[in-house]
């Protein structure tokens, strides 16, 4: 994970410059010479049943815009600039599933840009590729770009988009069309609001009409999808504008990245939660999407033990920025009735509030996500009663808190406080411990069982400096039980939209982002979550990223079985009918097979839990050479 | 060991309750809901080897593991008695447990007396390498 997104505070951007690979482009082009000179050569080939289009034809069918007709290599191709402007980003990856709407940034990649910064990572699926966007990020600290095709490919990847929104993640996601379509091939793919389509979940979006507009906007976007709280943008890009010629190479300029600071909370009121706080007999915090960064980590160490408060990193929906063996990990054993509850970057407080007004206590929160109102799906529902609201960053706030809290605490008072602590650490050591003996219930039970299937898995990464890049949702506790979530990037979050289908690819994104720097990418994936994009696991493949995928092989959407039987309970009938449409097991699906079909190392179906350990070592052996694998656990529901 | 694939077939295709098994309530004095009072689902015998098919037909592994014990929260050893566990089963308090008030007495009994039969998996955790070395990292914290 990059330490810090504010190093790109101020980045030395190229400006003038972005012409300078052209020479390389055009020799690459001169190096196809012989080759075309030999096709030339040879003897006619036989007369196709179809004849292939003339240009005409193909520009009337499939709407370019002409420019490239007999443009021939050199120099000035606006896509060239387009690329460098991405590259002035620092943006490493561009995943895309091709569309002939962005052929002109594509083949500038591939023949301007020598395709590195941005590389291309093949997807295939758009939702795969927006959704590897959303695990990079929060692997890197920084955002990847995606690349759609017009109307059908930004429908297609909607889902990764929303998810990714869902979750705060900053991506550049850029859509191509033709403003002008000129067919009935070209028309669907185009429109005359193409944000339109996915404006409800981006941040922000816009479709530049001249090449110095698309550097402002692209600059402009970078900096907003960053600003807490951060978000995917989108760029809408004509393909006609790509595939201008430039007169005038200097006249353009790629405009200096300034990063904004992120909003902290106000001094008066940081100051009156700092005394509610240290006040408190029994408070409480809790988190949501609090630590982009390990110092945000850190200083949550720093509030938690100024404080000596239980910290509840949450359901889901967050990012567990707290170290899991830490004495205050934790909501302060079973008779903790907290009397302060202090939410930080947690979107939802009803709960909270109504647990502390139960008490006579109060709420506090802290959460960017209070600077931004107004989309069609986050503010309305539950509205929490909080005591004081602080619309800021949680961790652009967390210093002058903890300064605040430290300055308000006595000599006395910290001895308070420190006694309290001590009692919630020694509740929390026993209610670890207790937690961690109840992994040997089914421990040799076929299917697996899930304590099991982490319990090995600790076994043979424990030496690693891993990285779990999938979400907890459907391995429950287990893996915060067994693995001492220690440091910030043992942990990558969760979908953020509660939507299935983004751990396979989310984790792909990751390994990505940690390919190179020593840690161990570890994904734990559900079978039906796999499912919906099972292609990237060729797009791992291919792009050699490291990774260890275990499927959770359940055979089943388990949730929804219960679901239905509650409502069926409710109802009164049918409560041995609940299966039909959750489970998939006529056929059995090989997650093995389907790895090894695409071209990935895979171990299993593992049925046999004795069989699991030296299928993980074998396929962790492929992973730490650089390659990734897939184990296939046939396990228990839950 | 059943093979695991064979378990997870029996369980998950399971389409509904066997006829057989309806016809056994019925003789068994099973009957509707309510025929039996609520204050004497206690006394009524259950049979565990009825019992364990409409564990399976009632989807109680979708949330407590196939065989009650690998699931949350877990059945094996059962805690409650008869009498409560049908009194619960049949008005959860829990938002996440259906509610099995329609589901006979008699068969409520029989599941019942499948999860009693069960004999934990569950060897001590200190004899489990893998969960006695994470005891040990704890004990260090």
């Amino acid at each position: 994970m990059s330490e810090s997104p504010q190093d790109n505070k101020k980045r030395n951007v190229p400006r003038r410059d972005f012409f300078k690979s052209a020479a390389a482009g055009a020799a690459a082009i001169a190096a196809t010479g012989p080759a075309e000179t030999a096709e030339a050569a040879s003897p006619a080939p036989a007369r196709p049943a179809v004849l292939p289009p003339t240009v005409a034809q193909a520009q009337a069918e499939l709407g370019g815009s002409g420019a490239q007709v007999g443009a021939g290599p050199g120099r000035g191709f606006a896509s060239d600039f387009m690329v460098d402007v991405l590259r002035s980003l620092d943006i490493d990856y561009a995943a895309i599933n091709p569309g002939s709407s962005f052929e002109g940034i594509h083949e500038s990649m591939i023949n301007h840009g020598g395709n590195t910064r941005p590389e291309i990572i093949t997807c295939l699926h758009e939702e795969a590729a927006a959704t590897m966007c959303h695990g990079y990020a929060k692997a890197s600290g920084k955002p990847m770009m995606a690349m759609f095709h017009g109307t059908v490919g930004l429908l297609h990847a909607g889902m990764g988009i929303f998810q990714c929104w869902a979750d705060r993640v900053p991506a550049i996601y850029l859509v191509a069309h033709n403003r002008n379509p000129t067919s009935v091939v070209n028309r669907p793919h185009s429109a005359q609001d193409m944000g339109a389509l996915v404006r409800d979940f981006v941040k922000w979006d816009d479709e530049p009409t001249t090449l110095e507009r698309f550097a402002a906007s692209a600059v402009r976007g970078y900096r907003i999808a960053m600003t807490p709280p951060r978000g995917p943008v989108l760029l809408v890009v004509d393909s006609g504008l790509q595939d201008m010629r430039v007169e005038d190479p200097s006249s353009l300029r790629i405009p200096e990245l300034s990063m904004a600071s992120p909003p902290q909370g106000d001094t008066n009121a940081v100051r009156e939660a700092a005394r509610m706080l240290v006040d408190a007999e029994r408070p409480l915090i809790r988190l949501g999407k609090l630590a982009w960064t390990s110092e945000g980590w850190d200083r949550m160490i720093e509030l938690a033990e100024a404080l000596q408060a239980p910290v509840d990193v949450g359901g889901y929906g967050g990012w567990a920025d707290f170290p899991s063996r830490h004495p205050l990990y934790g909501s302060g054993g079973p008779d903790y009735a907290p009397d302060v509850i202090l939410g930080l970057e947690l979107n939802d407080m009803t709960g909270d509030v109504r647990r502390a007004r139960a008490n006579g206590g109060r709420t506090i929160g802290v959460c960017a996500e209070y600077l931004f109102q107004g989309s069609n799906i986050h503010d309305f529902g539950n509205y929490a009663e909080l005591d004081l609201t602080i619309a800021a960053d949680g961790e652009a706030t967390l210093p002058s808190l903890i300064e605040e809290v430290r300055r308000l605490t006595t000599p006395e008072r910290r001895r308070e406080l420190e006694e309290r602590g001590a009692g919630i650490g020694r509740a929390h050591a026993a209610a670890r411990t207790a937690a961690v003996r109840e992994g040997r219930f089914g421990w040799n039970k076929s299917p697996v069982s899930v304590p099991r299937m982490v319990a090995e898995l600790r076994e043979q990464v424990r030496n690693d400096d891993w990285a779990m890049v999938s979400g907890y949702q459907f391995t429950g506790p287990w893996q915060r039980r067994f693995l001492n979530f220690d440091r910030r990037h043992r942990y990558n979050g969760d979908s953020g939209g509660f939507g299935i289908g983004y751990d396979s690819p989310a984790s792909v994104g990751a390994a990505l982002a940690n390919k190179g720097t020593g840690r161990l990418s570890i994904g734990i994936v559900g079978d039906g979550d796999l499912n919906f994009s099972p292609g990237v696991l060729w797009t791992a493949a291919h792009h050699r990223i490291p990774l260890l995928l275990v499927v959770h092989n359940n055979r089943g959407y388990h949730a929804e079985v219960m679901i239905v039987e509650r409502v069926a309970g409710r109802r009164g009938r049918g409560l041995d009918q609940s299966h039909i449409g959750n489970v998939f097991v006529d056929p059995e699906i090989s997650y093995a097979k389907m790895a090894e079909g695409y071209g990935m190392y895979s171990e299993g179906p593992i049925e046999n839990p004795d069989d699991l350990g030296p299928a993980f070592a074998r396929a962790l052996e492929r992973v730490r050479a650089g390659e990734p694998a897939l184990v296939d656990v046939v396990s228990q529901p839950r | 060991m059943r093979t695991a694939l064979a378990r997870i077939r029996g369980v998950l295709k399971r389409t509904a309750i066997p006829a057989a098994l309806t016809g056994a309530l019925v003789l068994s004095g099973g009957g509707p809901a309510g025929a039996i009072p609520q204050d004497a689902a206690g006394n009524v015998t259950g049979n565990a080897e009825r019992g364990r098919p409409m564990f399976e037909s009632y989807k109680c592994y979708a949330c407590h593991g196939y065989e009650g014990e690998t699931g949350s929260p877990r059945l094996v050893p059962m805690t409650l008695t008869q009498e409560a566990f049908i009194a619960y089963v049949r008005s959860p308090r829990t938002l996440g447990m259906p509610n099995y008030s329609s589901v006979p007495v008699q068969t409520l009994a029989d599941i019942y007396a499948y999860i009693e039969s069960i004999t934990p998996d569950a060897p001590p955790a200190e004899s489990i390498p893998l969960l006695n070395s994470v005891l040990e990292e704890l004990e260090e914290d």
